[in-house]
């Protein structure tokens, strides 16, 4: 028993006190949005900076993502209807909320419009930066980013960091600039 | 239940036994009917049972038959009351035969009541069917045609767009062609503009080469001034030069005398010069002769000397002889001993004469040898005498060389001046070939007098060499007659004495004759230097004239040379004239056709104007036309609009219409949810109406039983009544905690799962199967039925969640505890235990938290 303790101890509390100690704190980050917009796959081009093949996420995944010098704990939660409740299970101490965006759907832009305002609303996201990934900008026909921006209602929000980025998260465009406008954002005093 | 009812019974019935066992014979059905009884009314039994103990101690006959009399009399009256039982029984079983009869009556009413009621409902619900679908089918009607009508209003609304973003890139379109007309007309108002400056820049440039050509013509007339002025200055250079050059050809030719006088007197001087070494090598040979003469005299002193000495010696000798011979003679007189003492004597006196012969001779051996060192030293002198004579060979040679290399010196420098004049002036080449030729002459006699030199120089050499080789043989001869004259030196003595005076006189005329030389020489030398000073002195003379002449010549030259170069300047200029001529014509070419070209441009920007107005009429034009076309877009869209606003406020009716509807179906669920209550009250009822017949069964089994075996089952009915209420409510205790279905969010996300959370309709198609389980799924079996998916979702998110928090460690699993109590409705009390834990656990220090003790402990206790 003694011997778990101690194992414990240096298996978590010791080591995340040291990575505390000398290395950069890790931001926590949250990719959200509805099902199918492209999440798992933004997080998975992020880390290893390939497409990998995605089944719905009933649950979340959790990376972390060296930028720079920066290191990211992304967390991607599912974005099923059912489960999207849940979201708010994982608000607390997130730096920056990325939110992605289907920009061929447009049938449910609205929903999507509704969970992020609501989400927004949070008081444990109020000092969270929000990027907006109008993703699947390879598709002909896909809404354009100033399309989104109103259609999400962007234009509305006050008293936040935000900025809308057009991406491909199969073609992989569009997430350096993203990452890099996030980083440089995440670092600036609040 | 009816079993432990049963053991129950039995267990009564052993303990009764037992307690019967202490009496020593009782009858099984006295006992049971004592133990009804006392069950039944235990203070009377009681009483009995006292006294019968009491009655049973003492023994005795009489005791025995009142005891029999009493017994009989309590048979009788447990019989009478066996009886008011028994019409107890009869009683309770006719109210329990009216009970049954109620019960199916009751039960004939409720399902009465059920089938009427399920009727009512069904009709009700047919017909709000019915009329729902006429509603829905109306207002799916309804709905087609606002849907048609809203395609309409779209297409209308994509025309309208289409068309507004035709009249936006028509616009576009104007513009960048009004953009371009407007470069165009700023291009050729910038050529117009550069052609202007490059008219006024080639008119700046034609005036500036007019000045140019002007001032060029100015600078000609200068030029032309200046060249006459230099031609003039060349003239009189000219005849200057001429003068000069006569100048040069007097001073020449006085040169050329002077060089004649100079080689003649350097004749005269080498001439005086052979004199002077003649009568220097006849001195130097006299000179030679005296020292000989001298020489031999002494040497003629010495031999005679030396004989007188020698003849001295002689005569000592021949004394001492005499000596020795008149001692002998007297010795002879002498006697014996007296003789050896005089032949003693003598051979002592011989032996002293040998002894100064020795002496003597040892002396004239040196004499000979100092007279051979005098030879030997003669000699050198001699061979001194000779090197002397190479010496003075060898440094008129250099004289002859040092001479020769002046004549080259000199001869290079003729040539050098010869050369010179040659490049100045023609003219005064002849002269110098002359001089040359002059030059060539002197250089041959001078060659033929240093070969003649050289001849003189090398008879001296034999003449020197036969003297040598004659005073060698003088020597010899002297050698061998000195050997021979020594016998004739007496008589050459006198002889020579008188020879020697007259040799002295002789050298007293030599000397005379010497000076007289001497003086000679000196004469000579004078003379010499006297003709050297004045051969300087012409030789500076000439060399001034020389570079007077040079002088000349290079001015000449120079002044030829600016001549050369003022004509080059004359033709340059004009040159430069005939170009800049050339220019001007070309520039007025330029002129010409800038000229024209401004025209011409003036004439393009003109039609380029008029272009640009009738393309600007023309697009105002169609910019009017476009703007009449936005016009009756704009109308046509708030027409489209307006339309638009009708369907809306139709859509808004609908949806009133549809609200409407949705509080119907409110209603219908209502009315389904009484009809489930019912239904749910019906099978409660059913069931207890079931309980109660299967207690019933039991009781009456068991009283039969009961009565088989005794004759008052009565007591266990009751017994079993009263306990047939706990099992009942184990039974609902299930149904009474069912699982709620779990709402996954607050309040606040409720709204959104709505839906989800709507009673299931499903319930009036359960069929009576499902009633059985009712009890204890009712709540699974609501969230499996296939309308709830979110249900098995809900649950492959908490199993995916609680694996995570499972298997991460703990700095990473507390970021899931509130995911988790989340999804499995912790309470806040739970929720902060497992943070605590979880801090603990990765925490150093501290203490572990509270977990509870005993049945409410949430941990496993650690096993140490």
């Amino acid at each position: 028993m003694f011997i778990s303790v101690t194992c414990s101890l240096f298996s978590g509390g010791f080591l995340s006190y040291f990575s505390g100690f000398f290395g950069n704190k890790e931001r926590r980050i949250l990719i959200l949005g509805l099902d199918g917009a492209g999440k798992t796959t933004i997080l998975y081009r992020l880390q290893v900076g390939e497409v990998v093949t995605t089944i719905p996420t009933i649950g979340f995944n959790v990376e972390t993502v060296a930028y720079k010098n920066l290191k990211f704990q992304v967390w991607d939660l599912g974005g099923q209807t059912s489960i999207r409740p849940y979201w708010r299970c994982y608000y607390s101490n997130t730096d920056a909320i990325i939110y992605v965006v289907d920009s061929m759907d447009r049938d449910r832009i609205g929903i999507s419009k509704q969970e992020l305002v609501s989400m927004l609303e949070e008081d444990e996201l109020k000092k969270a930066i929000l990027v907006v990934f109008a993703n699947k900008q390879d598709i002909e026909g896909a809404m354009t980013v100033s399309e989104v921006t109103s259609a999400l209602g962007l234009t509305a929000l006050k008293n936040r960091k935000y900025q809308i980025f057009k991406t491909s998260a199969i073609k992989g465009e569009g997430l350096d600039e993203a990452m890099e406008w996030l980083s440089n954002t995440v670092l600036q005093p609040k | 239940m009816f079993a432990k009812l049963k053991k129950r019974i039995q267990d009564e019935g052993g303990t009764v036994s037992d307690g019967e066992k202490s009496f020593s014979s009782p009858s099984s059905s006295h006992t049971t009917q004592r133990r009804n009884s006392g069950m039944s009314d235990t203070g009377q039994e009681s009483a009995n049972e006292e006294t019968s103990s009491m009655v049973t101690s003492p023994g005795g006959k009489n005791d025995v038959s009142d005891l029999l009399v009493k017994r009989t009399e309590q048979c009788r009256k447990l019989e009478t009351k066996i009886s008011e039982y028994a019409a107890v029984i009869k009683d309770k079983t006719k109210t329990i035969e009216k009970l049954e009869l109620h019960l199916e009556k009751q039960q004939d009413l409720s399902a009465k009541k059920c089938e009427e009621l399920n009727e009512e409902y069904q009709r009700s619900r047919v017909k709000l069917l019915e009329d729902h679908k006429a509603a829905l089918s109306l207002k799916e009607k309804e709905k087609e045609k606002l849907l048609e009508e809203l395609k309409k209003a779209e297409e209308f609304k994509n025309k309208y767009f289409k068309k507004e973003e035709e009249s936006d890139e028509l616009e576009g379109l104007t513009t960048q062609e009004m953009a371009k007309i407007k470069h165009m007309l700023l291009l050729a108002q910038e050529e117009l503009s550069k052609c202007r400056t490059e008219l006024a820049s080639s008119t700046e440039q034609l005036t500036a080469a007019n000045q140019k050509s002007q001032d060029m013509t100015n600078d000609l007339e200068t030029l032309q001034e200046k060249q006459s002025n230099i031609e003039k200055e060349s003239l009189r250079l000219k005849e200057e030069n001429e003068e000069l050059s006569r100048m040069v050809k007097g001073l020449t030719n006085e040169k050329s005398v002077f060089e004649k006088r100079l080689d003649e007197l350097n004749i005269e001087l080498t001439s005086k010069t052979n004199q002077l070494s003649k009568t220097c090598g006849d001195l130097t040979e006299l000179e030679n002769e005296y020292k000989t003469y001298q020489r031999n005299s002494d040497h003629l002193q010495n031999k005679s000397s030396k004989l007188i000495d020698e003849k001295d010696d002689h005569i000592k000798e021949l004394q001492d002889r005499i000596k020795m011979v008149e001692q002998r003679l007297h010795a002879q007189d002498l006697s014996g001993d007296d003789r050896l003492l005089a032949l003693e004597t003598e051979r002592d006196g011989l032996e002293l004469k040998l002894s100064e012969t020795r002496q003597q001779l040892t002396e004239i051996k040196s004499t000979w040898s100092d007279k051979i060192t005098h030879l030997e030293e003669q000699i050198s002198h001699l061979n001194a005498k000779i090197i002397e004579d190479n010496e003075e060979m060898i440094s008129k040679d250099k004289m002859a060389d040092s001479m020769r290399e002046n004549f080259h010196k000199q001869m290079e420098n003729l040539r050098g001046k010869l050369e010179d004049a040659e490049k100045r002036a023609l003219e005064n080449y002849e002269l110098v070939q002359q001089n040359e030729q002059i030059y060539e002459k002197q250089k041959d006699e001078k060659e033929a007098e240093l070969s003649k030199l050289r001849l003189q120089m090398v008879d001296m050499e034999t003449h020197l060499r036969g003297k040598i080789t004659s005073l060698e043989s003088q020597l010899l001869e002297v050698e061998t007659s000195s050997k021979t004259e020594i016998s004739e030196l007496k008589h050459k003595l006198n002889q020579l004495t008188e020879k020697e005076e007259i040799y002295l006189t002789n050298q007293l005329k030599a000397d005379e004759d010497l000076r007289s030389l001497e003086t000679d020489v000196t004469k000579l030398q004078k003379e010499i230097s006297e003709l050297t000073d004045e051969r300087s002195q012409l030789k500076q003379i000439v060399e001034e004239k020389t570079k007077k002449e040079q002088d000349l010549v290079q001015k000449c030259s120079t002044l030829e040379k600016e001549m050369i170069s003022l004509q080059d300047e004359i033709k340059s200029t004009e040159h430069i004239k005939q170009q800049t001529e050339i220019r001007l014509l070309d520039s007025d070419k330029d002129k010409g056709e800038l000229m024209l070209r401004n025209a011409e441009l003036s004439q393009q920007l003109e039609k380029q104007r008029q272009l640009t107005l009738e393309k600007q009429n023309e697009l105002a034009s169609e910019l009017d036309n476009k703007q009449t076309q936005v016009d009756d877009l704009n109308q046509h869209n708030l027409q489209l609009q307006q339309q638009i606003n009708k369907h809306e406020n139709k859509l808004e009716d609908l949806e009133s219409v549809r609200s409407q509807s949705a509080v119907d179906l409110g209603r219908a669920n209502d009315l389904e949810k009484v009809v489930t209550d019912l239904q749910d009250q019906l099978t409660d009822k059913n069931r207890a109406l079931k309980k109660q017949e299967q207690t019933l069964k039991d009781l009456r089994q068991t009283l039969q039983r009961e009565l088989k075996v005794q004759s008052l089952p009565n007591d266990d009915s009751d017994r079993s009544r009263g306990n047939s209420p706990l099992p009942v409510r184990k039974n609902n205790k299930p149904a009474q905690i069912e699982v709620k279905p779990m709402p996954p969010v607050s309040a606040s996300k409720s709204s959104n799962q709505q839906p989800s959370h709507m009673p299931p309709p499903s319930g009036i198609l359960m069929s009576q199967e499902d009633f059985d389980r009712v009890g204890a799924f009712a709540g699974y079996v609501k969230d499996k039925t296939p309308g709830f998916p979110e249900r098995e979702v809900n649950l492959q998110y908490l199993k995916h969640v609680v694996l995570k928090f499972m298997l991460s460690r703990e700095s990473e699993a507390i970021q899931l505890v509130k995911a988790i109590s989340v999804l499995l409705h912790f309470s806040t009390e739970e929720q902060r235990l497992v943070q605590q834990t979880l801090d603990w656990k990765m925490s150093w220090f501290g203490a572990k938290p509270a977990a509870g003790k005993g049945q409410l402990s949430k941990i496993i206790p650690p096993s140490y």
